[in-house]
């Protein structure tokens, strides 16, 4: 079985979005692209997090896993969360695959225990050398300030992690608020996922929390790359 | 974890592939990926553990390819997988082995530090076997590792890290991480478990120093240097840190020589200190004698 390219965004936030769009039904348009969206909220030490509800359902409707950690074990979770959405997204077509061959309630499930062992030997092999490109969204308003260190150093674990596997991975970097926009990139397409944490903003923006038209922006990140891929065929 | 099922004590589950029943007694374990319980069948205790559908096959997969380690395996025996099925919704299961024992650092808690040499021993021998096969622990923590038996052989409970030799590290814990430790990349080879074994030796000893020391390399070296318990094999943990080893028999082997040679020198010294301690006794005795015979 030959693999396309995995491509995911990566949303990493510490509460609940507060204008724009539903980031729900954002995520759930990423994925209609073909896009898994996966969310982590970070919460202080101190107090329980609000707006969780939130970060689950936009994970949800984006196909994608969710977590909710404290800072200092972010890196871990980010690593962690890239991988098992990978797998998830193989599964995903092995089960679309299944349903047209076969029918409808079809799926990896149904199938006997030692068969699915099969499968999932040859989802491994692919999520290690399958094409990966990563979107990672990361809301940098004023209560993030305390997190960015981390993020930073999370963003330096998830290149270590990267560039041990097999195959090709990209890497772009977006923040919201931005200055003009609902979000901003901050580092287009690149294979050095190195730069993604050497060039880590350490200001906090401030204000509001777009996160769905922030979603909806870094999407078109992804549609630029595919024509900029076509032109340059 | 979506679909996560939670069984209670007492409860009778029933495959729907095998049609093998089991009593459940007891939760024994929970992690991020999946709840393990002690359960009884015909066969007597095993551990059932959920998680979903994808952990669930490779980790069967992991545990099947254990077994063709020379008849023993480093992890617990697979005995089969299956699924429940509550409600129209499938939640898949393995059984394996279920090994009594302890966790490591439930282990060491009431014994001497100098026994996280013995766990370091048995952790090498634990690993060699598993580096044959082709794999690598990833995960190493004392969380995942139970000591069992009259001869504390060590094995894994937690096959999720497991991974090929060459890939990335499927699962890892920052504290025990080289790459966390900015020293070495996350691919799969064995010095990647020996460094993680080094980083648990230590910890055994000096856990919230290690916890401080945040990833910094030099002062988790400095920790070793100070530490009295620790000196005794301190240049095979400095060298498992630096990468030196990429073979668990030949870090074994250089530990072993270096406990022992160290322990011949003290002694050495200590019988000399003896004699050059006894000798005046022994002579103010002589003379007390003498004097005694001489008198009489």
């Amino acid at each position: 079985m030959k693999m396309g390219t995995i491509r995911q965004l990566l949303l990493l936030t510490d509460g609940c979005s507060n204008t724009g769009e539903d980031p729900g039904a954002m995520a759930a348009f990423a994925l209609r692209q073909g896009i898994t969206v996966n969310v982590i909220g970070i919460v202080d030490d101190s107090k329980s997090a609000e707006g969780l509800e939130e970060i689950e359902s936009i994970a949800r409707s984006g196909g994608g896993e969710s977590r909710i950690v404290k800072a200092r074990s972010l890196s871990e979770t980010v690593v962690n969360v890239t991988r098992q959405a990978m797998t998830g997204t193989i599964y995903n077509i092995i089960n679309q695959e299944l349903r047209d061959i076969l029918n409808e309630d079809t799926r990896v499930e149904s199938l006997p225990p030692e068969k699915r062992g099969k499968i999932a030997e040859k989802v491994e092999d692919i999520s290690e050398e399958a094409e990966l490109k990563l979107l990672v969204l990361t809301d940098m308003s004023a209560s993030m300030k305390l997190k960015l260190p981390a993020v930073k150093e999370a963003l330096y674990d998830l290149s270590v992690s990267m560039q041990s596997r097999s195959g090709h991975s990209s890497f772009s970097l977006w923040t919201f608020p931005g200055k003009y926009s609902a979000a901003e990139e901050r580092i287009g397409w690149t294979d050095n996922a190195k730069k993604l944490a050497e060039s880590f903003p350490q200001l906090a923006s401030g204000g509001i929390t777009p996160t769905g038209p922030a979603i909806r922006q870094a999407l078109t990140s992804f549609l630029d790359m595919e024509r900029y891929d076509e032109k340059s065929i | 974890m979506k679909n996560r099922y939670e069984a209670m004590s007492g409860e009778l589950l029933i495959g729907k592939w095998t049609g093998h029943k089991w009593r459940v007694e007891r939760e024994i374990g929970r992690g991020e990926n999946g709840i393990v319980y002690l359960v009884t069948g015909t066969i007597g205790q095993a551990a059932l553990k959920f998680a979903d559908s994808a952990a669930v096959a490779s980790e069967t997969n992991t545990l099947k390819s254990l077994e063709r380690v020379r008849g023993a395996s480093p992890g617990p025996f697979f005995i089969e997988a299956d699924d429940v099925e509550k409600n129209g919704v499938i939640y898949p299961f393995y059984i394996m082995e279920y090994i009594d024992g302890l966790m490591l650092h439930t282990f060491m808690r009431n014994k001497k530090e100098e026994w996280s040499f013995i766990l370091l021993l048995r952790l090498l021998d634990f690993l060699e076997p598993l580096h044959n096969s082709g794999k690598i622990m990833g995960d190493l923590k004392p969380e995942n590792l139970i000591v069992s038996g009259p001869t504390h052989m060590i094995r894994a409970v937690d096959m999720g890290g497991i991974t090929k030799q060459g890939r990335s590290v499927k699962e890892y814990t920052t504290l025990y991480d080289r790459a966390s430790w900015h020293s070495g990349t996350r691919e799969a080879e064995p010095a990647y478990d020996l460094f993680a074994a080094s980083v648990l030796t230590i910890t055994l000893v000096h856990k919230k120093e290690v916890q401080e020391a945040d990833g910094q390399i030099e002062r988790l070296i400095a920790i070793i240097e100070s530490s009295p318990v620790l000196q005794l094999a301190a240049p095979i943990l400095q060298q498992a840190i630096s990468g030196h080893y990429n073979c668990a028999k030949t870090m074994k082997k250089e530990l072993l020589i270096c406990l022992s040679g160290k322990k011949t020198m003290k002694l050495r010294t200590r019988r000399k200190k003896s004699k050059s301690k006894k000798w005046p006794v022994v002579l103010v005795f002589f003379t007390f004698i003498l004097m005694v015979f001489l008198l009489h």
